[in-house]
């Protein structure tokens, strides 16, 4: 378990930090100390090495830089930060003389996790990698899919007359990273649209539905006739598309939640044009290697076939709920 | 401290300033609340409607509302409903726009209360004023639209129209000149050949001006493009041009960009062919050259010709603009407006570097926009 102290002279502050320290470093040991002198202390009185530490750099006595300067003569393999809300350079360009990594206030999962990288430190992965899904699950949930995305082509059936011929399939679930979902679909740079909706319940997480540039334009001209490039979307035409993603997801969660006999509740829709790394990352705050339960899906209208891409993120502890309920269900048939 | 029923009420006084629509529905489709925003819109007072079904208080709802209701109390579940397929969803009004009812975006959720009993908030946003902005925009575009098709084919049109009678002068220039046969004298023949001359550069300009206005209209689609096979094709169709001038072209390794590659190779092809072109007595000496210059790939062309002057450098991109030097040359100087054309649909720039003292050296860089589809593409 990785060694992380937090100076800070604000209550709250190290409450807040702890938290998001929490979410990238799941049970790393954390101690607090409420000034630079403090932390020193603790430090000379700790028994193991410290792997990291993030020091704020307004506090009562020393600051943050002296406080990190002698930090790192006592411990020098520790990688040390200093967390500021002062946007000056100067004050940055302090830190990094002695050696102090930068975070900016307010600090979420994403800063920290992109603060390790600049600091040469592997953020831990929230998902097991070596999890893979057996023959009868994949079995089970792609059952459990395929009569959500079949009651969501009935709703669609019933936005627009035209839409009566809308036919949705999933030919395939699989329990990928979530780096390899975004290569399944677009090149890096290029924006992607989708639709997220959080789900909770005994398991939850967020749900995506994304189509490229390309196939959301398809299917934005198909569903309400507009000829819009994806950056010049109006407000309707992204309505129009969050509401269809909606349906589609809510249809696939209330389904895989009476099969599987759980509720499972959603939250409201939003609509995200960025790329797929940023989106399915949750901007930064999740790890490429995180695992995502993936379903292609696809989208067959009377003009054509689109693809679709249907993803689930979820922490490590939701994912074995999931599967547990998947497999009461195989043992119950 | 308050009591919690004067703690609630504060929270009932301060909810009446929302700015936006709620309704609370319990498992039955009842309302329990109601709050001051749907009071205005509705008319209806909450005492009026508190305890009576969604359903009758407003008694045409879409079944598709009705049932979005349903499944949220059941889910529970969230969900949204967009103007782009139910443009009014409950009978509301904004006294600004009296004509029509008001244009909403309305966000179900459905959620559990301590004991477990389903309901569902319906929030509803005026969007009067956005739907408004949308349909003068699309408005706009329908007319901008309309005006680009008139101008090009008022663009077709004067070019074919006006090559007609060019060619009835050239041939009755001709004729006459067959006619006259050998009492020709010498200064007929060359005021014929005036006229001659005349009309065949007015014809080329009329050619220009159609390809400059199709060039404007040009849709690009972008795709990973190796220079280097596109300015291979371009040296192969201008072989002639090449092998008769005794033009030696070399070449920097060329990149691979992001461009709509038809485009990308009528630049090349008006570069180079300029850069063959406007040499005075002298063997062409052409360097097609690349380089990496703020995280950019900067291709261009290095000739040894005439050379364009500093003041003329930004003037030789517009249409018909000749350089001052360049009487005795062919063309109509229309090959540099086409290119500046082209790298601006290209998000790029194009200039002549000033620091090239001998010759000239024309440079460019591409930066097309990173979505991936052209509007118009077709459906597959």
């Amino acid at each position: 378990m990785p060694k992380i102290l937090l100076v800070d002279d604000s209550r709250i502050m190290l409450r807040l930090v702890g938290n998001v320290v929490a979410e990238v470093f799941p049970g790393a040991e954390m101690e607090t100390a409420s000034t630079g002198e403090e932390a020193l202390q603790k430090v000379r009185d700790m028994g193991q090495p410290l792997d990291l530490a993030l020091i704020d750099y307004n506090m009562p006595g020393m600051n943050g830089i002296e406080c990190g300067a002698q930090l790192r003569t006592l411990q020098p393999q520790a990688k040390l930060a200093l967390c500021t809300a002062n946007a000056q350079n100067a004050v940055a360009q302090r830190a990094q003389d002695v050696g102090l990594g930068v975070i900016h206030k307010p600090i979420d999962a994403a800063g920290l996790r992109s603060l390790l990288e600049s600091l040469g430190v592997a953020a831990p992965t929230t998902a097991s990698p070596e999890l893979e899904l057996t023959p009868d699950q994949v079995d089970a949930l792609k059952e459990a899919f395929n009569l959500g995305v079949g009651q969501a082509a009935r709703s669609l059936g019933q936005l627009v007359e035209a839409a009566g011929e809308i036919e949705l399939s999933v030919p395939d679930v699989q329990l990928i990273p979530i780096g390899d979902l975004c290569r399944a679909v677009s090149a890096e740079d290029v924006p992607v649209c989708a639709v997220e909706q959080t789900y909770t319940g005994p398991f939850g997480g967020s749900a995506y539905l994304i189509y490229s540039a390309e196939e959301s334009l398809q299917l934005a001209r198909f569903m309400i006739g507009s000829t819009a490039p994806i950056d010049a979307l109006s407000e309707m035409e992204s309505d129009a598309l969050c509401e269809i993603g909606n349906i589609v997801l809510n249809a696939c969660i209330s389904t895989f939640g009476n099969m599987f006999g759980v509720e499972i509740g959603t939250g409201t829709p939003r609509i995200l044009n960025d790329t797929a790394i940023r989106v399915l990352t949750q901007f930064g705050r999740r790890s490429l290697d995180d695992r995502v339960l993936y379903l292609r899906m696809g989208f067959s209208l009377l003009e054509g076939q689109l693809e679709g891409h249907l993803g689930f993120t979820m922490d490590v502890a939701a994912l074995a709920v999931l599967l547990r309920h998947v497999d009461e269900f195989l043992a119950g048939v | 401290m308050l009591s919690p029923a004067e703690l609630a009420s504060v929270v009932e006084r301060a909810s009446r300033f929302a700015p936006i629509g709620q309704i609370v529905i319990d498992a039955r489709q009842r309302i329990v609340a109601w709050n001051a925003w749907m009071e205005r819109a509705s008319k209806l007072a909450a005492a009026d409607v508190l305890g009576a079904p969604l359903t009758e208080v407003f008694d045409e709802l879409s079944p598709r509302l009705v049932q979005t209701l349903q499944r949220a109390l059941e889910g529970p579940v969230s969900a949204v409903l967009s103007r782009a397929f139910l443009r009014h969803p409950f009978p509301l009004w904004n006294e600004q726009f009296r004509d029509r009812p008001m244009a909403q975006s309305v966000t179900i959720n459905g959620f559990r209360d301590p004991r477990g009993d389903p309901y569902c908030v319906i929030s509803i946003s005026d969007v009067s004023r956005e739907a408004q902005r949308e349909a003068l925009l699309a408005h706009s575009a329908a007319e901008l639209e309309h005006r680009n098709e008139q101008l090009d084919s008022f663009a077709r049109a004067a070019s074919h129209d006006l090559r007609a009678p060019l060619n009835t002068i050239r041939s009755f220039a001709e004729l006459l000149r067959e006619d006259l046969g050998v009492q020709l004298d010498a200064t007929v023949e060359e005021d014929l050949r005036f006229i001659i001359e005349g009309v065949d550069r007015m014809a080329q300009m009329v050619t220009a001006m159609l390809e400059l206005a199709r060039a404007e209209r040009a849709e690009a689609s972008f795709a990973e493009v190796a220079c280097d096979a596109v300015v291979d094709e371009v040296l192969e169709q201008l072989r002639a041009q090449v092998e008769s001038s005794g033009a030696v072209i070399t070449r920097d390794p060329l990149p691979k960009v992001r461009a709509d590659a038809v485009l990308l190779r009528q630049v090349f092809q008006n570069l180079i062919s300029n850069a063959i072109k406007f040499v005075r007595d002298e063997t062409p000496v052409i360097h097609i050259t690349a380089g990496r210059e703020d995280e950019r790939d900067v291709i261009g062309v290095r000739d040894n010709g005439i050379g364009v002057a500093p003041d003329a450098a930004e003037r030789v991109f517009a249409p018909f603009e000749r350089l001052p030097g360049a009487k005795d040359f062919d063309g109509c100087g229309i090959g540099l407006s086409i290119c500046r054309r082209v790298i601006a649909q290209h998000g790029g720039a194009i200039w002549f570097d000033p620091a090239c003292d001998r010759g000239s050296h024309v440079r460019f860089y591409l930066d097309p926009p990173k979505r991936a589809p052209s509007p118009t593409a077709p459906v597959t």
